[in-house]
């Protein structure tokens, strides 16, 4: 049968960051419905076998007609290509964070264009709690809870898919119920590797067979509460405790005196991780309604999940892990942990019924076959247009100006070096003001700011 | 366009010196053929945006494609300022301001003369299947100009060349040079620095630096169609494991001593981009210096 073609567009490994694993998990589930490429900035990305990597930059040249777009998108640098790609080209997106500020600020997004994201989603939050970005240029904490960033990726999507309910509901309250009709909730993949046994994964790191291990994992960022972990181990002695990820610097030597932290690992050692452990931490506050892929690995592997019971992780069945309640969570932790290591058998109970559970809601062709329900449900329905044109770059100079323009028409953006400040004003004191000083005739006016030094000038052009 | 290389050919020997654009992108088919070619685009906006967005990623003889940013375009250019001959390829049917000769590819059909313009229709290439193309240039220079065309028509021509040239009118002239199966499809020989690419670096003489890089992309400009062997040279160190790119998907590449070869088949509507990439980066020192073509 002829397949039709999808590209993914996503970080892939050797990317450290667990979109990408899901993406090279995802990708042969879609195999079997479409004829699939992936496409990244690094051309040299791990696809999987009989999958074509393509330059992101090139994609557009692929052969066949009629490619779905399919999105990986989270909140991190690595995903700013994606976002670019969506910008130019309507796609289905996979938002694996609701909130996408930290995306837009690393990925040098000028303060014009996060502020409108913000008062996009929140004015009236916009107005007050913006203000330091505003006013100051520098951004809180705060802000990445207050603003997810996310209109423009729901604007340009034809679908927008999530991983719980959580997110979803998230969205819908922020942006409304118009704009997140599209948003569908598929839940995170059980990874297809085979995961090492508890006694292999323990020879190869070393550990005895008797020793209760507590991983935890990933980029040790603060709302995954490594400092409730390090207090409800401290009356734990026995216990060890293993961090399978980075560590920012800042808690590195804290936190290295009672863990060992590996760093960032290859996947096959960080499933070793997983799989020797007794216990997988997995907490989170506050939660954005992230999705995990650690927690999914510990599913594959059996190994009994303790989280918190927030955001996204609420919704996993009660059977399947242990929730932890975000009040008292350090004590509530260590009482958890000193249970198993008494009886382990109920850590491993746990891990079984999650590893069941996790074989009917996330094998990979069920799921895979409700993104294809998704992708072609969405394949006819219309995105945000694209943007505007990249403003073209003159000097505030009529005659280059009406060189630039000559033959085009619709709408345009000029970006203006005025140099000297001073010659602003003298433009808008001209006869006829800025645009009888700048613009040829014909050419309307519609907005004008600056910016940067630059004057931006949005126009309408005859024709 | 498998003209492309006949036309280069018999412009370069009627106009020595001549300084050349080929804003002809996406195709890009005189890019190849004629050295020192600058290249861009005549009509930007009619650019699929990824095509222009690709386009604007390239810079060559360290400036960026005609076309995309009126700002560059208004930079002086010594070597075309400063050309007796100034040629530009283009596909829209009147003459590119600044040149003086404008070469439009598929010819202007029924557009009326510009004032002042003389046009030589050229037929050319394959005998089996001409390509029309149409210069225009001021009336005063067309004599002397189809002169020397046909004087290197003449020159050019080899066994089974049908060369051939008259004027019409004062305003009109044209010029034939049809070519037996296979058509003029010459060996390839492109300086790597010559070529647009996005690198930060311009590279010269010495080829183009790529020490250190992970990723490149050159465009070379449109091939006619037929499968070629292209050979890769490099001086500085060996390659190592470089992977090589045809429009952004992997090929087979075969390392050689101070080279890659691989066999292409390149695209016929647009002008391939070459994309070589090192996991960890190119070997320190490692400069790429040519590109050899052969059908």
């Amino acid at each position: 049968m002829d397949r039709p073609p999808l590209l993914m567009v996503s970080p892939l490994p050797p990317a450290r960051n667990g979109i990408a694993d899901y993406a090279a998990a995802l990708l042969p589930g879609l195999a079997a419905h479409y004829d699939c490429a992936a496409a990244g900035e690094d051309w040299l990305a791990e696809a999987p076998p009989g999958i074509p990597m393509v330059d992101m930059a090139l994609a557009h040249r692929l052969p066949r007609e009629g490619w779905r777009r399919l999105c990986q998108i989270g909140n991190n640098p690595g995903h700013g290509f994606v976002l670019q790609a969506l910008r130019a080209r309507p796609g289905v997106t996979t938002l694996h964070d609701p909130g996408l500020l930290h995306l837009h600020e690393s990925t040098g997004e000028d303060r014009p264009t996060i502020l409108a994201g913000m008062r996009h989603a929140a004015p009236g939050l916009a107005a007050t709690y913006a203000r330091h970005l505003r006013e100051q240029g520098f951004s809180t904490r705060a802000n990445h809870l207050l603003f997810d960033l996310a209109g423009e990726v729901l604007a340009r999507s034809q679908a927008v898919i999530v991983h719980s309910r959580f997110a979803r509901n998230r969205l819908r309250l922020t942006h409304g119920e118009a704009a997140t009709a599209h948003v569908e909730v598929i839940p995170h993949l059980l990874l297809p590797a085979t995961l090492p046994s508890r006694a292999a994964a323990r020879a190869r790191l070393g550990i005895g067979a008797e020793e209760f291990l507590v991983v935890t994992a990933g980029f040790a960022s603060a709302a995954k509460r490594l400092d409730w972990v390090l207090a409800a181990l401290e009356g734990l002695p026995s216990l060890r405790w293993i961090h399978a990820g980075e560590v920012p610097p800042g808690l590195a030597g804290r936190l290295g005196a009672r863990a060992r932290i590996t760093g960032h690992l290859p996947a096959d050692e960080f499933d070793a991780h997983v799989a020797a452990a007794d216990a997988l931490v997995n907490l989170r506050f506050p939660s954005t309604g992230e999705s995990s892929g650690s927690l999914a690995r510990a599913f594959a592997a059996g190994t009994c999940c303790i989280v918190s019971r927030t955001g996204a992780f609420a919704e996993l069945s009660a059977d399947a892990v242990l929730h932890l309640p975000l009040a008292g969570g350090a004590g509530a932790l260590a009482e958890a942990l000193a249970g198993f290591a008494a009886a382990p058998e109920r850590a491993r109970a746990i891990g079984a019924a999650g590893r069941a559970y996790a074989e009917t809601e996330m094998a990979l062709p069920a799921v895979a076959a409700r993104y294809r329900a998704v992708i072609e449900a969405a394949a006819d329905r219309p995105a945000a247009a694209a943007g505007p044109l990249p403003p073209l770059r003159l000097a505030a100079d009529p005659r280059l100006i009406a060189d630039a323009l000559a033959g085009r028409s619709g709408r345009c953006r000029l970006r203006l070096d005025l140099g000297d400040p001073d010659r602003l004003a003298e433009l808008s004191l001209a006869p006829g003001g800025l645009a009888g000083a700048l613009l040829p005739s014909g050419a309307e006016l519609r907005a004008a700011r600056l910016e940067e030094g630059a004057l931006l000038l949005d126009l309408q052009l005859p024709g | 366009m498998s003209a492309a290389p006949l036309l280069a050919a018999l412009l370069a020997r009627a106009m020595p010196g001549l300084a050349a654009r080929d804003l002809g992108l996406p195709l890009g088919a005189l890019l190849p053929w004629l050295p020192g070619t600058r290249a861009g685009t005549a009509d930007a906006a009619a650019l699929d945006p990824a095509e222009r967005a690709l386009f604007g990623r390239f810079r060559q003889h360290g400036r960026g494609l005609l076309g995309l940013d009126p700002i560059a375009d208004a930079e002086p250019d010594p070597a075309w300022e400063a050309a007796r001959d100034r040629l530009a390829w283009t596909s829209l049917a009147a003459p590119v301001p600044g040149a003086t000769v404008t070469l439009v590819a598929g010819g202007t059909g029924e557009a009326p003369l510009p004032e002042g313009f003389g046009r030589i229709i050229l037929v050319a290439g394959r005998d089996d299947a001409p390509e029309r193309h149409d210069m225009l240039l001021p009336e005063a220079r067309l004599g002397d100009t189809l002169d020397r065309l046909c004087a290197a028509a003449a020159a050019l021509a080899g066994p089974g060349w049908q060369p051939g040239g008259r004027s019409l009118s004062r305003r009109q002239a044209s010029l034939s040079l049809l070519v037996p199966r296979p058509g003029h499809v010459p060996d390839l020989l492109l300086p790597a620095a010559a070529l647009p690419h996005d690198l930060a670096v311009a590279g010269g003489s010495e080829g183009l630096p790529l020490d250190g890089a992970r990723q490149v992309r050159l465009l070379i400009g449109s091939l006619p169609p037929t499968r070629w062997r292209l050979s890769l040279r490099f001086t500085g160190a060996e390659p190592g494991p470089a992977a090589l790119f045809l429009d952004g998907l992997r090929i087979p590449a075969r390392p050689v001593p101070g080279g890659l070869v691989a066999g292409i088949d390149p695209p016929t509507r647009h002008a391939p981009v070459l994309g070589l990439a090192w996991r960890d980066g190119a070997p320190p020192g490692l400069r790429l210096v040519t590109l050899e073509a052969r059908p």
